[in-house]
């Protein structure tokens, strides 16, 4: 193997001391939540060598950033990127073009006046061994790019790859209007539940106890001059601060949604599809159309009210080594945000060809045994409130689970309702959820594995559960008729079975 | 690229319901009563140290002999659900799937497709060694984890299935 081993701009150093700026503030919070509480409440004597302490984590920072810029080192050959980086353990990376499912181009704000860019490669393998060639030309960036996107490996099928060369001027298939993202911006999941928990958590405590945990806040801000007025000023501050957590929150999401896809664009060359978008950094994120596993539509609560779906495409996910939170592992996902409901269709059809012209019909579980086998779960933590609380406040206690069960058979019975398959032609449909829906479409090729599974309860009444295992991640379905679950899974089998074209 | 898409006649599809699933090697059974038997008898042995241990009052001394009472129950019943749990798990290799059945109450059946086995661990421990018995593990795409593990093979069939089913994916 000849080359030379090539070197990125010095500017790398800015991003890889935003990459380790990213990790003190996502990683190492825990840590470092307990050392700002700390530097707060020291006295003055203490505040110097808090001081320190802080100036010795930057300068660790910047030496890491520095190191890691000299150490990385990268090269092309024919078939092959190859990598070398690592401050205290170094490592060599070479990885196939054909591997590669997902690239992306970054122009962040910092390295755009010097004309560089970030390209990141996704491979299906572990997302610890994602790769960044920061700060390289952006028409190497773009030469790399079009090389991995081109490359053919000599042994495919050609039935399969054939179309996937990329024309000089791609067709858009999709723009999104800024007021479009910011719609997306209010779908953020973790936005719906604060915004719950803050309407539950408002109305159950009384006004004494917002009155006394505000006269403490208060007085830890020491706004004195205001405070001077008295009572019913203070009650509208505080109410004023209590609505603003929601704003805020929902500001915030929607900044987040604008920074990343603003001016959000499709475009599809061949095979392959390429989404360019960003307020200040421009990004592009390319994958190969072969390479996607499914596609997700994502409505929660607030996308319903909004009347739009977010699409989600999902790769072939890490691996579970990789994910330590345990959250279902898989790649950052291609995301095509606020769909309307007459392009949801079109759209998906875009990235799997084979998917039906219309909305399936859904088949649903047995909602009375869905019901009946989710209640026991809610059965310890009721009886233990309830018990509890008798202790406390007495006979008012019962009110506990009465209402405690009222709100478990409602939201089981509106999970419930939301479970369902369905097969047209080559593609699945499984849907779950809650309040949203969540539903996932997949050509039926590129299932991995199908489970059926029955407890005893479940054999008695021919129910199933189904487990459908994509390259992407596992979809489950309770309770469906054991008929149900048989046909899906001998439908997929022989899907499966019988295609010739590569899944990957 | 053509495309066709032909209407399937679904009814006329092969089921994984008239699978004629055939159980494991008769060995496997007595491999799972010697693991249980060794793993059990080692803990029976251990529960014997507190009254051992207790020197005086024999009253306590004998009290403490429950634990021993206790452990043999317990190695009763759980060595019984091991090999029944051994003896009701069910394979089949179909031309272009494996299928496994297992579990006593809560039943679970994996199809796996051959086209899709990424690649086979075959491995045996001591114990199996001297019962002549190998797991195969069998890995796809897409997580780290095992999609399916087939303990109770003798050498010769799990060797001969590997090699079957890897020769098949080239």
């Amino acid at each position: 193997m000849t080359g030379t081993w090539r070197r990125t701009s010095p500017v790398a150093v800015v991003f890889f001391l935003t990459k380790a700026l990213k990790f003190l503030v996502t990683d190492g919070f825990a840590m470092l939540a307990p050392a700002v509480a700390w530097f707060a409440t020291a006295s003055d004597g203490m505040k110097v060598w808090a001081g320190v302490w802080f100036a010795a984590l930057a300068v660790l920072g910047a030496v890491w950033a520095v190191l890691s810029y000299l150490r990385f080192r990268y090269q092309l050959t024919d078939s092959q990127v190859l990598v070398r980086r690592g401050v205290i353990q170094r490592e060599q990376l070479n990885i196939d073009f054909d591997r590669i499912q997902d690239t992306s181009i970054d122009e962040p704000f910092y390295v755009r006046p010097f004309g560089l860019a970030v390209l990141k490669l996704d491979t299906a393998g572990s997302a610890q061994k994602e790769i960044a060639l920061a700060g390289i030309g952006v028409d190497l960036a773009n030469q790399i790019r079009n090389t991995l996107l081109r490359f053919q490996p000599q042994t495919t099928d050609p039935n399969t790859d054939a179309a996937e060369t990329v024309p000089e001027s791609a067709p858009v298939l999709l723009e999104r209007s800024n007021r479009q993202i910011v719609r997306y911006g209010l779908t953020a999941n973790g936005l719906l539940w604060v915004a719950v928990a803050f309407g539950v958590l408002a109305g159950a405590l009384g006004e004494e106890a917002w009155e006394t945990a505000g006269e403490f806040v208060l007085e830890r801000l020491r706004m004195g001059t205001l405070l001077e007025t008295g009572g019913p000023a203070r009650g509208l501050l505080l109410a004023l601060s209590l609505l603003a957590v929601p704003v805020l929150l929902a500001l915030f999401s929607v900044l987040g949604a604008l920074w990343r896809y603003a001016n959000y664009q499709l475009t599809a060359e061949g095979g392959s599809f390429r989404r360019s978008s960003g307020l200040v950094s421009r990004q592009q994120q390319t994958l190969k159309g072969s390479k996607v596993q499914a596609a997700v539509w994502k409505q929660n609560a607030i996308a319903r009210m909004l009347r739009i779906t977010n699409l989600q495409l999902r790769l072939v996910s890490a691996g579970q080594e990789v994910n330590s939170s345990g959250m279902p592992a898989s790649t950052p996902a291609f995301l095509v945000p606020a769909l309307e409901s007459d392009e949801l269709i079109p759209v998906t059809r875009e990235f799997l060809p084979d998917a039906p012209t219309e909305r399936p019909d859904f088949t649903g579980i047995n909602r009375a045994y869905h019901l009946k086998r989710s209640l026991w779960y809610w059965l310890a933590p009721v009886g233990g409130v309830t018990l509890g609380l008798s202790f406390a406040i007495g006979f008012y206690a019962a009110i506990i689970p009465l209402l405690g069960l009222t709100i478990a058979v409602v939201s089981i019975r509106l999970r419930s309702s939301k479970f369902g398959i369905a097969i047209r032609g080559a593609t699945g449909f499984l849907r779950s959820g809650f309040i949203g829906t969540h539903t996932a479409v997949f050509s039926l090729r590129k299932v991995q594995r199908v489970d059926v599974c029955q407890s005893p309860g479940q054999r008695k009444r021919s129910l199933a559960t189904l487990n459908v295992h994509l390259a992407s991640h596992t979809i489950t379905i309770p309770h469906v008729t054991l008929a149900d679950a048989q046909h899906f899974a001998d439908i997929t089998l022989y899907h499966v079975e019988s295609s010739t074209r590569s899944w990957f | 690229m053509t495309f066709a898409n032909l209407a399937l006649d679904i009814d006329a599809l092969p089921s994984a319901r008239d699978i004629d699933l055939k159980p494991l090697d008769p060995r496997y059974r007595k491999e799972v009563l010697t693991q249980s038997l060794l793993i059990w008898g080692v803990l029976l042995l251990i529960s014997f140290i507190p009254s051992v241990i207790v020197a005086k009052p024999p009253e306590v001394k004998t009290r403490l002999l429950l634990l021993p009472v206790i452990m043999t129950t317990a190695t009763v019943l759980f060595t019984v659900l091991a090999v029944k749990m051994a003896a009701a798990k069910r394979m089949a290799l179909r031309d272009h799937d494996i299928v496994f059945r297992s579990g006593l109450w809560w039943r679970k059946t994996v199809l796996l497709p051959r086209n899709r086995v990424q690649h086979i661990e075959l491995s045996s421990g001591p114990l199996q060694r001297k019962f002549g018995l190998a797991s195969l593990k069998f890995y796809t795409a897409g997580g780290a984890a095992v999609d399916l593990q087939i303990d109770g093979l003798s050498q010769e069939h799990a060797r001969s299935l590997r090699d079957h089913v890897m020769q098949q994916n080239l």
